[in-house]
């Protein structure tokens, strides 16, 4: 590196570590401004940041190697990570993936020659209901085919730097994102909503009485963990702290969601609204949204949004005219990790740390983002909170059953008809959604992606809902040509690379689980290593730090319980033929 | 004269929890936090045992207060909560999940239970794991019979490799370091090196890397660790629950050295091991064997056996002088070049840890070499003349609680005599092992002194060993020195208590009351009095650990109160040299204690206490070093520079 590129790239980190303060929290987004500008971030690069923030340059290290998005390696100027995950895989991912290889003349993990591309498998881009899906930089490409390869590459090849697709979205390669909302909007979160209307009620009430009225309606968090809303809030709002945070969680990386994808692109003032109200009610001054980095160019318009309401005094100084409210909210962009959506995690990637769990209690509520109390909600959780204050406490009662009130949103992808968003009560049965998806002849169903748990037919009578089979609205069908071996390999192997890595039984479980499935599509799996594994499995499900590690033998542990005549009595040899 | 009109302390509490990763640190609630800060207590059951503990406990500790035993890896004592290794998971009733003892602070009343079907299985699939990706057998290790995996396999009946082994080695050897293996094979990620190097020392050289199945503990970009900015203190090997992390040991070549008819191997013992070796031996932390160990040293093979005590005695004199010399050049010459305060010099750690992140102050640091250091120059010099023995025949072994000796003893400018002044440094680890392959049981021999000339030293050279002892020594002969007084008449007992105990930084005024006359010993320097000390308010300071180190060295950037210290003392390791990377594992604030006490006791039995009284120090400056402390011979042998390594990595 020439001495003047040096003092370049020093001049180019510091103004970067300057917008933040040199603080810790700015750490992603400098190094995502690195990684963006120069397609890697180099050593040189990481010492510098390490100076600027008083750090260590090996704890950068370990932030970089941490997310996907970011490297230490040379990228080329278009990255192409293309879902690997499960849904995608139904839709002939591997034939996008083929021609590829074929096109670029590199394998994934690989950069072509000119620098021009790189090539890297990514885990669930939620475009589950439009796949195969392909992300190039920040461009989504849904519904890929082998064909359209060639002229999306062609594309880039032809492009002067790397805005190959500003103004070309009318190319005939390029399918716009969807928001595939299949059910009706008159139900539940989907209803139309003013933009101010819950605000204003919301000041009318206080914190107290909107607490009461989230009460009352009995919404539990939509993510999927079901943790009572207002007692989340209520505990936040008790204790005294200068400082608090509401965080909506917007790191929708559940294999087979994308349901916040549509709130965010199309309903985010509803969502915005919510995080307002929350605002309010805990005392917090500034929101952050935690975007996936995966959903990049959703950015824009949330940016947008945002401006909007602040245009409206409805976010800002003095919102509506209220001395004592002032409310205020930042975006933060992920960098390509599962395991950030677990709320710890979250925070601590806010904070410029690898994404690692904490140890819990304590909880975010009282020690949260920089040890202020802090609040984490789901997209739809705050939706959710915007209606109910808007129609009053009984409104989410209409529907649903008696512990999981209201309606929830789901994303349906997989061998059905008609993939999409589906806004269904809770209390739904399996087989009554699978009729309006056209899934009729599923063999089995994912219900909670990749941690959630896979349903057999004879279970299609069960309810979706928190008493019964809980999900965060991830719903993947399965018909009769799919291999559940497959399934439960595809699923393991997003573990192995999404687990954070630090705890002992999440880390190495899911490897052993992984190899096992190895073993058993090999037939040589012994019943009894089988059963070895599954009460490794619940081990795992007891004794892993986080959520993730303790659902993600779940798929494991159904597939081989509900499916032991497919999965077992492999045979070597007819393999080989295959 | 009393005591306490003459000198003042100050214990220093600086919140050290500022740079901790907040992944790795014991988050604290706010609510519980100020009910404990009340006293508030709070009822728990574990197991059968029901008791009421402060708010807060954790489990593990509650449990540990009515001896019910609950299995740790990545808890350590001396470091913050991780939380990771999952072994010590408990039931605590209501709860769906299990709970690890370690990191749940009890803000309520619960119930434990800490031995039910599904924590027992929980424990034994949690070992099965790290077993199966523990590359390497227990018999060709160096935690052979001390490894805390190997301890809790036991424990927990492993008798088969119920989720398989790993057959190969996963990744080279780091051997680039003189003084630190790693082994990543046998790295179970429990983050122990990483709390110790991030938090307790702050450095930073390790830190986990990756994620998932890949996560791995690194270097900055998986660099040698020659190569990056760590200060050898081996603070991460005597954590490290398993042989992933070890010294470089040297015994092989020093047994060759040791059975070749033409080499006179000498080895002289630093006080720290002496304090801590017997519990290789299966002795209480706190056993001094001096007398034992000379005994044993000579049964393996050693021709002489000298005290490293002599030489800290000498470093004493040599690194005292050359404060007073500054003092004299700043306050009678006006000379403002004068690089105050002066650090000391004797912690290799210290000294790398200066030249990484503090290069600018190397002038402060005394150019006294270590003791280990002087020794080698005298025994290649001086002794090898009296003995008319050649330098190149003689191999010197200095036995070190210290990994940071083995790196000092291999720096090009410490030659000066035109060999190589310390030829092998050897940890009390390696010592121990030595004496084991040589079929001798330490503690069962009879007692003996060390060899002559260097055989008696003072009780000053002694309490090198702890914290604050460099301090203490040196004060002990420079209030001597100076004020004509007798050091007892100054400090009762000889004991100046505000340099000893385990607080990180340690503070002390000393006011010169009078002047007596300028020795014999310093006429060299034509200091015709120390009129010009009289009334000067001494301020020294000693801190331990390199995080303490730090906090000095920005209060001193900053130009705050240690800006105006004279003198101050640091040791890169926590505990000073008796809580070094080459002492026995494990190491913990108690263990550290015991051998301070042990140092301390040994010293209070010594007829001689000032190094200034060593008569073989004396003599040495009488004979060799003619023209005495700092003078042109003892600059050429028992000084040295340092060099300005920045924090670069390239």
């Amino acid at each position: 590196m020439l001495e003047t590129d040096r003092l370049r790239l020093s001049q180019e980190i510091e103004d970067l570590a300057a917008k933040h303060d040199f603080q810790r929290e700015g750490l992603l987004p400098i190094l995502q401004a690195i990684k963006n500008k120069h397609n890697h971030i180099s050593d040189f690069a990481m010492q510098e940041v390490a100076r600027l923030l008083a750090i260590h340059p090996v704890e950068v290290y370990g932030v970089v190697s941490f997310y996907s998005f970011l490297s230490t390696k040379q990228q080329g100027h278009f990255v192409i990570r293309l879902c690997r995950t499960i849904s995608c895989d139904l839709l002939d991912k591997e034939a996008v993936a083929c021609q590829l290889e074929n096109e670029l003349g590199i394998k994934f993990g690989e950069t072509t020659k000119d620098g021009r591309f790189s090539l890297f498998w990514a885990n669930c881009l939620g475009m589950c209901d439009q796949g195969p899906a392909m992300l190039i930089n920040d461009y989504v490409f849904t519904q890929v085919t082998a064909e359209k390869v060639f002229d999306i590459l062609e594309c880039c090849r032809k492009s002067f730097g790397t805005y190959a697709f500003e103004g070309k979205d009318n190319i005939s390669c390029f399918t716009p994102v969807k928001s595939n909302i299949q059910s009706d909007k008159s139900t539940g979160v989907l209803l139309e909503l003013e933009p101010d209307k819950a605000l204003k009620k919301a000041l009318e009430y206080g914190p107290e009485k909107i607490v009461e009225t989230i009460k009352i309606s009995g919404l539990k968090g939509r993510g999927g963990a079901g943790f009572p809303t207002h007692i989340k809030w209520e505990l936040a709002a008790k204790v005294k702290s200068n400082k608090k945070y509401v965080v909506c969680n917007a790191d929708e990386g559940e294999p087979g969601t994308f349901k916040d994808r549509v709130l965010l692109s199309d309903y985010s003032h509803v969502m915005l609204e919510g995080m307002t109200i929350a605002g309010l009610v805990i005392g917090a001054k500034k929101g952050i949204i935690y975007l996936r980095g995966e959903y990049s160019y959703l950015l824009k318009n949330l940016k947008k949004a945002i401006d909007t309401r602040h245009s409206n005094n409805l976010l800002g100084n003095n919102i509506l005219g209220d001395k004592d409210f002032s409310f205020d909210i930042d975006i933060r962009l992920g960098s390509g990790a599962y395991i950030c959506g677990e709320e710890t995690a979250l925070i601590e990637s806010l904070e410029g740390q690898r994404g690692e769990p904490r140890n819990r209690p304590p909880f975010p509520v009282d020690t949260g983002y920089n040890d202020h109390p802090t609040i984490v909600n789901n997209v739809e959780t705050f939706a959710m909170v915007a209606h109910i204050i808007a129609k009053g406490p009984s409104w989410l009662k209409r529907a649903g059953t008696e512990k999981s009130s209201g309606t929830k949103l789901f994303s349906v992808s997989g061998n059905c008809k008609r993939p999409g968003i589906y806004e269904m009560p809770y209390g739904i049965t399996i087989n009554e959604l699978l009729i309006l998806v056209g899934g009729e002849e599923a063999k089995a169903v994912q219900v909670g992606g990749a941690s959630g748990r896979c349903v057999p037919r004879s279970e299609f009578d069960h309810l979706i809902a928190y008493e019964d089979i809980p999900t965060g609205g991830s719903i993947i069908v399965f018909n009769n040509n799919t291999d559940m071996l497959g399934v439960a390999e595809n699923f393991l192997q997003f573990f192995n690379e999404e687990s954070c890595g630090q705890c002992t039984p999440c880390r190495i479980g899911n490897t052993k689980l992984l190899e096992s499935v190895k073993m058993l599509k090999k037939g040589q799996c012994s019943i009894r290593y089988l059963r070895e594994l599954q009460s490794l499995g619940e081990t795992m499900q007891l004794s892993s730090k986080c959520g993730l590690g303790q659902s993600a033998p779940n798929a494991f542990l159904s597939i081989t319980k509900h499916f032991t005549d497919e999965i077992l009595g492999r045979n070597k040899q007819i393999l080989e033929v295959q | 004269m009393s005591s306490d009109k003459l000198y003042s302390e100050n214990h220093i509490a600086i919140d050290s929890t500022a740079r901790t990763p907040h992944s790795q640190r014991l988050n604290e609630d706010m609510e519980s936090r100020a009910a404990a800060e009340h006293g508030a207590k709070v009822s728990v059951t574990i197991d059968s045992h029901t008791m009421e503990v402060p708010i807060r406990t954790t489990v593990l500790d509650a449990a540990k207060k009515v001896n019910v035993r609950i299995p740790t890896l990545c808890f350590h004592p001396d470091l913050c909560i991780a939380g990771v290794c999952r072994i010590c998971v408990v039931e605590i009733e209501g709860q769906r999940t299990l709970q690890t003892a370690c990191s749940y602070p009890i803000t309520e009343t619960i119930k434990v239970s800490t031995s039910t079907p599904k924590v027992r299985r929980a424990r034994r699939h949690i070992l099965d794991l790290m077993l199966s990706e523990h590359y390497g057998e227990c018999y060709s290790c160096v935690r052979n019979n001390n490894c805390e995996l190997q301890s809790l396999a036991k424990e927990y009946g492993v008798d088969f490799y119920r989720f398989g082994h790993v057959q190969k080695p996963r990744v080279d050897i780091d051997r680039s370091s003189y003084s630190v293996m790693r082994d990543m094979n046998k790295c179970i990620l429990c983050r122990r090196c990483v709390r110790t190097c991030i938090d307790l020392q702050e450095v930073g050289v390790l830190e986990a890397a990756h994620r998932g199945s890949e996560t791995e503990i690194c270097t900055f970009m998986n660099k040698p660790l020659s190569d990056v900015i760590c200060i050898n203190c081996g603070q991460c090997i005597n954590r490290c629950p398993t042989g992933a992390l070890r010294a470089n040991d040297p015994s092989d070549d020093i047994w060759n050295a040791i059975d070749n008819p033409n080499k006179h191997v000498i080895i002289q013992t630093a006080p720290s091991p002496r304090a801590a070796i017997g519990e290789a031996f299966n002795l209480r932390p706190g056993t001094s064997v001096t007398k034992e160990l000379n005994t044993a040293l000579r049964r393996c093979g050693f021709d002489r056996v000298f005290d490293t005590n002599f030489a800290a005695d000498l470093t004493i004199l040599e690194e005292g002088t050359e404060l007073l010399l500054r003092l004299k050049k700043a306050l009678v010459d006006k000379d403002t070049s004068v690089a105050f305060p002066q650090f000391t010099s004797c912690s290799p750690g210290w000294v790398k840890y200066l030249e990484h992140f503090y290069p600018e102050y190397i002038p402060n640091l005394s150019t006294a070499k270590s003791p280990q250091q002087m020794f080698g120059a005298v025994m290649k010099t001086y002794y090898a003349q009296k003995h008319s023995i050649h330098p190149t025949n003689i191999v010197t072994v200095a036995l070190m609680p210290c990994s940071a000796k083995k790196f000092e003893c291999n720096r090009p400018e410490m030659a000066d005599s035109g060999f190589k002044d310390i030829d092998y440094g050897l940890t009390t680890r390696e010592m121990a092992q030595m004496i084991q392959e040589a079929g001798i049981d330490l503690p069962a021999l009879p007692g003996s002194g060390f060899d002559e000339p260097f055989g008696e030293a003072s009780g000053a050279g002694l309490i090198f060993g702890a914290t604050g002892g460099v301090m203490e020594a040196a004060l002990r002969t420079v209030v001597e020195v100076v004020t004509g007084l007798k050091a007892e008449q100054v400090f009762e007992n000889l004991i100046i208590e505000p340099v000893r105990g385990f607080e990180g930084i340690k503070y002390m005024e000393l006011k010169i009351p009078q002047v007596g006359p300028v020795p014999a010993l310093l006429k060299n320097h034509k200091i015709q009095t120390w009129d010009f000390l009289k009334g000067v308010t001494l301020k020294i300071a000693v801190a331990h650990g390199t995080a303490n180190a730090r906090h000095v060295m920005e209060d001193i950037k900053a130009g705050g109160k240690f800006s105006e210290c004279h003198f101050i003392e640091f040791m890169a390791c926590p505990g000073g040299c008796l809580g070094g990377g080459g002492q026995p594992s494990p190491t913990s604030p108690e263990i550290r204690a015991a051998r301070a006490k042990a140092i301390y006791a040994e010293d209070e039995s010594l007829d001689i206490r000032k190094s200034h009284e060593n008569p073989h120090v004396l003599q040495i400056y009488k004979e060799f070093l003619t023209e005495g402390p700092c003078g042109h011979k003892s600059h050429k042998l028992l000084h040295t520079g340092y060099i300005n390594r920045g924090k670069a990595i390239v």
